[in-house]
């Protein structure tokens, strides 16, 4: 079993999550979203946010817009739809029972544990 | 010293160290080849952009050239080709297995190793034999009707080549990650992979346009020719040619015009695709002509099959018709024996018929006269110690009322005899007066279907003592025997024919 890659599939579970709930309150364009992502140490690499990206932008969760740069190309700024809102809405409802089901598990083994000693 | 190119990455420009440069390319082209996704061209886009950001942040101010180490900067944020990858739903994730395992491998044609297209050098990787050999191969093949040429050229239009390094490795099975790039850009293969799309162009153009527009010519040639094949057919009797039977559409199934077709389009199509190998080979950047070569080869593979189907059963039906026949040809035979004295000269006369004279030569009140083919003489060694004349006819008078008629039903063929009247004799004449026998060159027979089965056997026997001398004009039809004018005087030695001495008297 290989630890980094087990690291890795936990983060790419929670990645779309992330993704959608960044671009909750306000749009964003990709290296924003890479910057804030990586701020959160959540994203090693760059390279897997543009599939993501685009999966969730075909599955209607996040649609984008151009806008002309100062510095660089164009950049893309991704927005999220009413369907990702409901898609998100859902997603926090389920983190919130995952959260709380780990930290429950989690605790519990510590105290046992604690017990047995 | 470094060459520098100019890039244009998402609008933005950019100088670039050749190395780099390939290095980039290469990432991008594995990067492209692990997204597993739809939209792949839009996400390669996306990443090109960051890539163009990236690269701005980091120009060289002095300068103003992007280096090796910006491009391993770059792909170290982006991160393995791998790290692209993701996960479809209902797809099984095995990233492990993605990073260790061989690559798939692919046919391409390796312009490295090529000799003229590459083709064996990359049916070699494919199939892990070494390329002498499928050289050796092809190289047999062009024995066997230049079959290897034909093989090489189509294989050559279907068959990519290799012009990335991704693909070069997918050539090779190996796995297209960037260690594996990196490998093959330390040993320098890329490099030249790259360079072939530049360097020694012109030559090897001349030369396709050469080859191409030789095989254009001929294809065109050909595919004009090709409209006279179906004329070959007979449409009003249904028959190919004299020689073949009757063609039974309703057991065929098909029309008769569908077997002129199928000849039309086996021999046509070739020519058209010897020109699309041509224009191919001529301007390689044409577009389908391979996917077109494809579906034409196709038909014509189709009509290769309906024809030789329709010829194989034309052909069943033809030879159970003549055994058919041979089996009601009657053997008549009459001997006669010659006067002759021990050493005595029988002298051959072989004549034309004098009834040609009293009856025309056209059809007249039912009868023609046979070909002279169909009379043969044999000159042999008598057992019984005297000469005699054996005549041998076949006639066909089994039934007066017989008419042959051929019928095929796929794969199975029959002959069944049907209503034309006809009756059938046999009338060969020939005349012995002492030592002189006159042979008629001709037949008279009745005119029908069957004419030609009819047919005559003349054996004349004689002792080696005796010997034979043979006059006249018709003189092809001795088997056996070389005639030359004048020297007609022949003997028996050990069973065979030999001239005399007598011969350089005359």
């Amino acid at each position: 079993m290989n630890i980094e890659n087990t690291k890795a599939q936990m983060r790419k579970g929670i990645l779309e999550f992330c993704i959608l709930s960044l671009l909750k309150d306000r749009d964003c364009y990709t290296s924003e979203i890479l910057d804030l992502l990586k701020e959160a140490k959540l994203l090693v690499v760059e390279g897997t946010i543009y599939p993501l990206l685009t999966r969730l932008k075909n599955g209607g969760l996040l649609s984008y817009r151009w806008e002309e740069s100062t510095s660089g190309p164009p950049r893309k700024y991704y927005k999220l739809t009413d369907e990702g809102n409901l898609f998100l809405n859902e997603l926090a409802v389920t983190w919130d029972e995952l959260s709380t089901a780990v930290e429950t598990i989690t605790k519990t083994n510590n105290h046992e544990q604690n017990c047995n000693h | 010293m470094n060459k520098t190119v100019t890039i244009n990455i998402a609008g933005l420009v950019f100088h670039i160290d050749e190395d780099a440069y390939n290095r980039l390319d290469a990432y991008i082209n594995a990067v492209r080849n692990s997204i597993q996704q739809e939209d792949k061209e839009e996400i390669v886009e996306d990443i090109e952009a960051r890539i163009a950001e990236l690269f701005s942040d980091r120009i060289d101010q002095q300068s103003g050239v992007i280096r090796m180490n910006h491009v391993d900067e770059i792909i170290e944020i982006m991160g393995k080709p791998e790290d692209y990858f993701i996960e479809e739903e209902g797809y099984v994730a095995k990233e492990e297995g993605f990073t260790t395992s061989k690559g798939t491998k692919k046919i391409y044609r390796d312009g490295e190793r090529r000799i003229l297209g590459g083709v064996c050098a990359g049916i070699g990787y494919y199939l892990n034999v070494d390329v002498v050999w499928i050289r050796v191969l092809f190289i047999l093949l062009f024995f066997l009707y230049g079959l290897s040429t034909l093989v090489y050229l189509i294989l050559w239009i279907i068959i990519p080549k290799a012009r990335t390094v991704p693909e070069v490795l997918e050539m090779k099975g190996e796995q297209v990650n960037i260690s594996n790039i990196e490998k093959q850009f330390r040993q320098g293969i890329s490099h030249s992979y790259q360079t072939l799309k530049t360097n020694g162009k012109s030559a090897e153009n001349i030369i396709r346009k050469v080859i191409g527009i030789t095989l254009i010519v001929i294809g065109s040639i050909g595919t004009f020719g090709s409209f006279f094949v179906p004329f070959i057919f007979n449409h009003q009797n249904k028959r190919m040619s004299d020689n073949m039977l009757y063609f039974n559409e309703n057991i065929w199934g098909l029309p008769f015009w569908t077997l002129s077709l199928s000849i039309f389009l086996v021999s046509c199509l070739l020519f058209v695709i010897l020109i699309l190998l041509g224009v191919k080979i001529a301007y390689p950047k044409v577009k389908h002509i391979g996917l077109i070569s494809i579906v034409l080869g196709f038909i014509w593979a189709v009509a290769l099959f309906f024809f030789t189907y329709g010829m194989i059963n034309t052909n069943i039906g033809q030879l159970k018709s003549k055994q058919t026949i041979s089996e009601s040809l009657e053997k008549q035979f009459s001997r006669t024996d010659l006067m002759l004295g021990t050493n005595d000269t029988l002298t051959l006369i072989l004549d034309r018929d004098s009834r040609i004279f009293t009856i025309n030569d056209t059809v007249t009140n039912g009868y023609k006269y046979s070909e002279i083919d169909d009379i043969e003489v044999r000159i042999l060694e008598s057992a019984t110690g005297k000469p005699y004349l054996e005549i041998e006819e076949n006639l066909f008078t089994k039934s007066s009322d017989q008419y042959f008629h051929h019928l095929s039903v796929f794969g199975k063929s029959k002959t069944t005899v049907a209503n034309v009247h006809f009756s059938n004799t046999l009338n060969y004449n020939y005349s012995i007066k002492s030592d002189t026998l006159a042979l008629s060159n001709a037949i008279l027979a009745t005119l029908n279907e069957f004419t030609e089965e009819n047919e005559v056997k003349v054996k004349i026997f004689i002792t080696p003592e005796q010997t034979i001398k043979i006059n006249g004009r018709d003189e092809d039809y001795v088997e056996g025997v070389d005639l030359d004018a004048g020297m007609n005087y022949y003997k028996l030695h050990k069973g065979k024919l030999q001239r005399t001495k007598e011969n350089s008297i005359n």
